[in-house]
C-alpha cells in the first residue's frame, strides 16, 4: 500500500512538473483549486499558502539573459 | 571640457557599461567583475544579448556592470551591434543611458580598437578606457605609454588583464575614485565634424596617437603566429590539418570515453541490484529500477562521450584556431551561397541550437539569417550524441580498420558530415542566386588555452546535462513507466503486458506511419517523448525495454537488448532519422522568439519532418535489399 502511495505522489510531482512547463494556466488554476480545497477541509495549512501563491513560471521560458546554453 | 554632475548618478548604483570590439576581452572582464560565469571564447561574436551583473568595489560601492555585445562602429549593422548602439545612447528600451561607459580594447591591436573609441567620445559621454590583454604586450613586443595615452585621449585610461585573477584591480581602483569623486570624470570634447570630415579624422588621429603612444620592438610572437598561420591556413594543408583534427576528435569521443561509460554502467547496474534488494517487489520498485535507472540511468552513461566531445570544442576554440577553421571554409559557405558571419552560429549549434540561432543575431543581411536560422537544426547538437552512441555501440563493431581506425568512430564522422552536408544543400537551395556576402573576420591571436577557462566551461556542461537528467529526463522516463505499466492487461489477456499498457496503445497507433521506415512501437512512443529534448529518447527507450526484459527475467544494459531485438537496418533508419530529427521543442521556441514568425516554425517543422522521414525510409530499404 505504501509503495502505491509514494508512486502515485511521484507520478503526480512529475505531471506537475510538466504541466508547470507546458500549460502554466493550467497549473496555476489546478494549484488555486487544490489550495481552495485544502481550505475547505482545513488540512495541510503550509501546503495551502504554497498553492494559494500562483505560480509565475512558464518552465525555463526564455534564454534572455542566459549564456547557459543549454536551451 | 565640462565635468560630470555626479549627485543624481550616486544616488543610486552607479550603471557601467562594458563595450568596445567583438573579442577584445569584455566579457571576461565581466565575469572577473561579477564573479559570472557567461561563456567566453577567442573568436569574435560570442556575446549577443546585453548582460547584467553586480559588483561591490574595494571601498564598498555597488555598481551595476552591463556587458554589451561587440561592434566595430556605432553604425549597427546586425541586431546585436544595434543592442549596443542603442544603450550606448540611451535609446534601449526601458532603461536609461549608463552612467558610464568603459571601452575595453585589446592593448595588442589599438589600430582597430581606437577607431571606434573615438566614436565613442563623440558620444560626449562619460568615459574611461581599458586596455585589456595587458599581460601579452611583452610578448607581441609592443610598448604602450599610457600616460601619453590619457593626455591625448583626455579620458582615464587603466590596463587590465580579464583572464587572470586581480586582473581587474586598476579598473576598480579607478571605479572607486570615480564614485567617491576623488577622481573629477572630465566629459570628453566631441570634435565638431561633418559626415565625410569624420572618417578622414579618426584616420588620422589614430595614426597621430599611435605614433605618439605605442612603440614596437622585435615581436617573436607575431612570428611565431604568422608561421603557424602560414600552414594553419594554406588552402591543402589547412584542409588537411582541420580534416585530422575533427578525425581525431570522433575517434576520441569512443576511444576515449569507453572505460568512463563502463564504469557509470557498472555503477548502474548495481545500483538497480541494490534498489531491487532492498525494495520488496511492488510499483515503487518498478518505478526506481525500471523509470529512474532503467530510464535517466541509460542516459547519464554518455555523460563522458559529451565531455570529451566539448573538451575538443573549447581546447580549438580558446586556442584560437576555429576562426582560422572559418576562414578555411569560407569557400564551402560560399558555394552554399552563406556569408562568413554564418560560420559561428553554426558551430554554436553543434553544441545546441538554441544559442546558434540566438547567435544569428551577429548576421546583417535579413536573408542569410533566416537560411542560418533554418539550417542549424541540422548541425549535430549534443543532444544527439547519446542516441548515435547508443546505436552506434550496439549495431557497429568496435573494430579498427587499416590499424588505425575506429569503425564506430568513423560512422559517428560521417553521421556528423551527413547532418553538414545537408545543411549546405538545404543553404545552396534556399538562397537567391547571385547573392554574395565577402567574409571579413577578424582573426584572433593564438592563444594557450586556460586550463581553468576549460575546466569551468566543461563543469558547467555537465553540470548543464546532468540538471537536464535530474529533471526533463527523470520526470518524464517516470511517467512513460507510468505510461507503459498502466493500465494492466484484462484477465486472461495473452501477449506482453506492455502490449496493452498506455505508451503500448499509443505506440501501436503510431506504428502504421512510422513501419514504412522500419520504426517499431518502442521506438514511436520514444519520438513522441523525445520532443521535449532528443537524448530523451534514449531514456525512453532505456524504460520500455526495462519493463520488457523484466517481464521476460532478462538483464542487463540497453545496447545489447537492442542488438538482439533490432535488425540493422532499422538502426540505420533511426540514425537517418536523427540526422534531421525535427523534433525539440526548444529549438522551435527558439525560433518563432528571433523570427517573431509562427510560418518560420512551421516550415522548419516540415522541412526536417520530410527530410527525416525520407532519409530514414532511403536508408531502411538500401539497408534491407544490400543485407538481403
Amino acid at each position: 500500500m505504501l509503495q502505491w502511495v509514494i508512486t502515485g505522489g511521484v507520478v503526480l510531482v512529475c505531471i506537475g512538473f510538466w504541466l508547470k512547463k507546458l500549460m502554466p494556466r493550467v497549473y496555476a488554476t489546478v494549484c488555486w483549486q487544490l489550495a481552495n480545497q485544502l481550505k475547505r477541509w482545513g488540512v495541510l495549512p503550509r501546503l495551502q499558502k504554497r498553492l494559494e501563491r500562483r505560480p509565475v513560471s512558464t518552465g525555463c521560458g526564455s534564454c534572455r539573459s542566459c549564456d547557459r546554453n543549454c536551451h | 571640457m565640462s565635468t560630470v554632475t555626479v549627485d543624481n548618478i550616486f544616488a543610486r548604483s552607479l550603471r557601467v557599461a562594458l563595450v568596445g570590439n567583438p573579442n577584445c576581452g569584455k566579457t571576461a572582464l565581466f565575469n572577473q567583475l561579477t564573479g559570472s560565469r557567461q561563456k567566453v571564447a577567442n573568436y569574435a561574436g560570442v556575446t549577443v544579448e546585453r548582460k547584467s551583473g553586480y559588483l561591490v568595489t574595494p571601498q564598498g560601492h555597488k555598481l551595476q556592470v552591463l556587458d554589451l555585445p561587440g561592434t566595430y562602429s556605432l553604425v549597427a549593422t546586425s541586431p546585436d551591434e544595434a543592442v549596443t548602439r542603442d544603450v550606448c545612447m540611451g535609446r534601449y528600451k526601458g532603461e536609461p543611458a549608463p552612467d558610464l561607459l568603459v571601452c575595453v580594447m585589446a592593448a595588442t591591436n589599438l589600430r582597430l580598437h581606437l577607431r571606434f573609441l573615438l566614436e565613442l567620445i563623440q558620444l560626449g559621454r562619460p568615459l574611461v578606457v581599458v586596455l585589456n590583454m595587458a599581460d601579452v604586450l611583452e610578448k607581441h613586443g609592443i610598448r604602450i605609454d599610457v600616460p601619453r595615452l590619457q593626455a591625448e585621449l583626455g579620458v582615464p585610461v587603466v590596463t587590465a588583464i580579464g583572464v587572470r585573477a586581480g586582473g581587474t584591480k586598476n579598473l576598480l581602483t579607478l571605479l572607486d575614485a570615480v564614485v567617491s569623486q576623488e577622481t573629477v570624470l572630465q566629459l570628453p570634447h566631441p570634435a565638431m565634424l561633418s559626415e565625410g570630415e569624420e572618417t578622414a579624422y579618426v584616420h588620422e588621429r589614430v595614426r597621430q596617437i599611435l605614433e605618439m603612444c605605442v612603440t614596437h620592438d622585435h615581436p617573436i610572437a607575431i612570428k611565431l603566429e604568422e608561421v603557424l598561420d602560414r600552414w594553419v591556413l594554406h588552402p591543402v594543408w589547412g584542409m588537411v590539418i582541420l580534416s585530422i583534427l575533427l578525425f581525431i576528435m570522433f575517434q576520441a569521443v569512443f576511444s576515449w570515453a569507453q572505460p568512463f561509460m563502463d564504469m557509470i554502467q557498472d555503477l548502474m547496474n548495481k545500483l538497480g541490484v541494490l534498489v531491487g534488494t532492498f525494495l520488496p517487489e511492488g510499483p515503487l520498485r518498478g518505478l526506481i529500477v525500471e523509470g529512474v535507472i532503467g530510464g535517466a540511468g541509460t542516459v547519464v552513461v554518455f555523460l563522458p562521450q559529451i565531455l570529451i566531445l566539448f573538451l575538443w570544442i573549447l581546447v580549438l576554440e580558446e586556442s584560437g584556431y576555429l576562426p582560422r577553421a572559418a576562414f578555411l571554409l569560407d569557400g564551402f559557405m560560399a558555394a552554399a551561397g552563406l556569408g562568413g558571419r554564418s560560420f559561428i552560429p553554426l558551430l554554436s549549434s553543434f553544441a545546441c541550437a538554441v544559442p546558434g540561432i540566438m547567435a544569428t543575431r551577429t548576421i546583417q543581411h535579413a536573408r542569410d539569417r533566416m537560411v542560418t536560422i533554418l539550417i542549424a537544426p541540422l548541425m549535430t547538437c549534443s543532444a544527439r550524441l547519446p542516441i548515435y552512441a547508443l546505436l552506434i555501440g550496439a549495431f557497429v563493431p568496435n573494430k579498427a580498420v587499416m590499424g588505425v581506425f575506429n569503425v564506430q568512430g568513423l560512422v559517428l564522422f560521417i553521421l556528423y558530415i551527413a547532418g553538414i552536408l545537408s545543411a549546405l544543400i538545404v543553404a545552396r537551395i534556399l538562397k537567391k542566386k547571385g547573392e554574395e556576402h565577402f567574409l571579413l573576420m577578424e582573426l584572433p591571436n593564438y592563444h594557450w588555452p586556460s586550463l581553468r577557462n576549460v575546466g569551468l566551461e566543461l563543469w558547467q556542461r555537465a553540470h548543464i546535462f546532468l540538471s537536464r537528467v535530474g529533471t526533463i529526463i527523470v520526470t518524464l522516463s517516470i511517467l512513460l513507466w507510468a505510461l507503459s505499466s498502466f493500465p494492466a492487461p484484462p484477465p486472461g489477456a495473452t501477449g506482453a503486458a506492455l502490449d496493452w499498457s498506455l505508451a503500448g496503445r499509443i505506440g501501436h497507433v503510431l506504428v502504421p506511419i512510422f513501419s514504412p521506415i522500419g520504426f517499431n512501437w518502442q521506438i514511436c512512443v520514444a519520438l513522441i517523448v523525445g520532443l521535449a529534448a532528443r537524448e530523451v529518447a534514449v531514456g525512453a527507450l532505456g524504460t520500455v525495454y526495462a519493463i520488457a526484459a523484466s517481464e521476460s527475467d532478462v538483464s542487463g544494459s540497453l545496447m545489447p537488448l537492442l542488438s538482439a531485438q533490432w535488425g540493422l537496418a532499422t538502426a540505420f533508419s533511426l540514425l537517418a532519422w536523427y540526422v534531421y530529427a525535427p523534433q525539440c521543442l526548444s529549438t522551435l521556441a527558439i525560433i518563432r522568439r528571433e523570427t517573431g514568425s509562427w510560418r518560420m516554425v512551421w516550415i522548419t517543422m516540415v522541412y526536417l519532418f520530410a527530410f527525416a522521414y525520407g532519409a530514414a525510409f532511403l536508408t531502411y530499404h538500401v539497408t534491407c535489399w544490400l543485407i538481403g
